[in-house]
């Protein structure tokens, strides 16, 4: 199986706390890969190497062969950690910006999708709560045709029944265009079922990565590894 | 250019519907630190440090520079520079759009205050006795309007100033909002503007020849508009470099 990005060598500090130590790891195409670790271990300055958001001191990124590039970011969705949208749009209007500027934006799917996540096209972004918001973004990403999706956090500090309207969307846009999803989040017990593979980061550093389900195999659930792993 | 101009649509009602939503505290602020700048101003004047022409000068001269601190800096405020700067497009073309979306609101502001100005001028010469010679509506129509040609000369400068001052602050070179910064960017706007002969007038409307908010030397727009333009196209570039290299969220 071929891999969607190569990680080699990166590195990243700021001063001199180092986010990225030597990390050398690979995300495989067309899988459902999930980023797990403590707060700090790196997922998301990984994620900003891999989109151009910061520039790593040394180490080398290929996403699909290629080095990370502004062009290259329009066969990727990437929704930020603690993201945003602008409040001054209706979903209407985020979602025919979203048209307009990024490529592959499927409208009708995303209007689907607006239909299943029980959200109002009318309503505005200021007025939407962070479950509501969070379900936009999702969207917002899905909705594309690309080839790698990247969320950071998608189920931080949403209620159960918005996360589990989140990943039943996972779970279908994979059916419907099987895309590689590499997702960070802390909401393990919730996620993993999604999960083929698994990376587990600690302050930089690759701690265990390998396939979802031969771990559970050899070692229980992705939860229970995490736990031994950082407990 | 669809890709343009819906990234400049975008930027242009950002700014407007973010004005509308500040809260109730910032506006009380900002109106007591406007009241205390004026107080300040009209004290001045009334020392004669100052007068009436540089205070329309200095908010004439300000406005494209804030303008372009305000819709640039509100990426980094509203936490939407994830989305922004991760766009498949150049930073050049990001910016550029920034850029004439501010233009297009400077544009918009000039145009009202000439508006105001000649609502004004209306008003006040109805009320006028006929003995009294009035002045010819048209003549301040001119006047008013070589203003802003002037004005919009000198506004990419300006603007890509405003947009370089907010770079550099988002950078880690300094990684900070200081409002130093923009008190020492707004400094340098009005030297530009002195240099390239555009200086506040003491009392509007003397010389039918002169402008009516400015004092401007020499009537020749090219080289200045040259000189602004090549100025704006190296902060352009200086401003992209520094965002491209230099700028990490």
């Amino acid at each position: 199986m071929s891999n969607a990005i190569e990680i080699k060598y990166l590195n990243k500090s700021y001063g001199s706390k180092k986010a990225l130590d030597d990390l050398y790891l690979s995300f495989p195409e067309g899988q459902i890969t999930g980023l797990l670790g403590p707060n700090g271990a790196g997922k998301s300055t990984l994620f900003k190497a891999i989109v151009g958001l910061i520039r790593p001191q040394c180490g080398n990124i290929l996403i699909f062969g290629q080095n990370p590039h502004w062009k290259l970011n329009a066969e990727i969705a990437y929704l930020p950690d603690r993201a945003k949208w602008y409040k001054d749009h209706t979903i209407k209007q985020a979602l025919t910006y979203a048209l307009n500027i990024l490529p592959g934006f499927d409208l009708p799917r995303a209007l689907q999708m607006v239909d299943l996540m029980k959200l109002d096209l009318y309503d505005q972004v200021s007025t939407l709560s962070k479950g509501q918001e969070a379900r936009l973004h999702i969207i917002l990403c899905l909705a594309r045709k690309v080839k790698l999706v990247l969320l950071d956090e998608p189920f931080s500090g949403i209620d159960l029944l918005s996360r589990e309207r989140i990943i039943q969307s996972l779970i279908d846009s994979m059916l419907d265009l099987p895309q590689t999803i590499v997702i960070s989040t802390h909401e393990i017990h919730e996620a993993e079922s999604l999960f083929d593979h698994v990376v587990f980061l600690n302050k930089g550093e690759l701690v265990l990565e390998g396939n979802a389900e031969a771990l559970r195999q050899e070692r229980g659930s992705i939860d229970s590894i995490y736990r031994g792993l950082f407990q | 250019m669809k890709v343009f101009w819906a990234l400049v649509r975008n930027d242009s009602k950002f700014e407007k519907v973010n004005r509308l939503q500040s809260s109730s505290l910032n506006s009380i602020s900002s109106g007591i630190v406007t009241a205390l700048g004026l107080g300040g101003f009209l004290w001045a004047d009334h020392q004669g440090f100052i007068n009436g022409g540089f205070l329309m000068w200095c908010f004439l001269i300000s406005i494209p520079f804030g303008h372009s601190i305000f819709l640039l800096n509100k990426e980094w405020q509203a936490g939407t520079t994830g989305w922004w700067l991760t766009l498949p497009y150049s930073r050049s073309l990001l910016l550029s759009a920034k850029c004439v979306a501010s233009f297009l609101h400077v544009i918009k502001d000039y145009a009202f205050i000439l508006a105001i100005t000649l609502i004004m001028m209306l008003v006040q010469y109805s009320t006028l006795p006929n003995f009294i010679p009035h002045p010819q509506l048209l003549d301040v129509l001119q006047r008013c309007a070589k203003d802003l040609i002037w004005l919009l000369i000198i506004s990419p400068i300006s603007i890509l100033l405003g947009t370089l001052i907010v770079i550099i602050t988002r950078s880690h070179w300094i990684n900070s909002s200081s409002l130093s910064w923009f008190w020492l960017g707004l400094l340098v706007n009005l030297y530009v503007a002195k240099a390239l002969g555009i200086s506040p007038r003491a009392v509007p409307a003397v010389h039918p020849e002169q402008g009516y908010f400015l004092s401007v030397n020499g009537s020749d727009f090219f080289t200045p508009l040259l000189i602004s333009l090549t100025v704006s196209a190296i902060l352009f570039a200086f401003s992209v470099y520094v965002l491209k290299r230099h700028v990490e969220v």
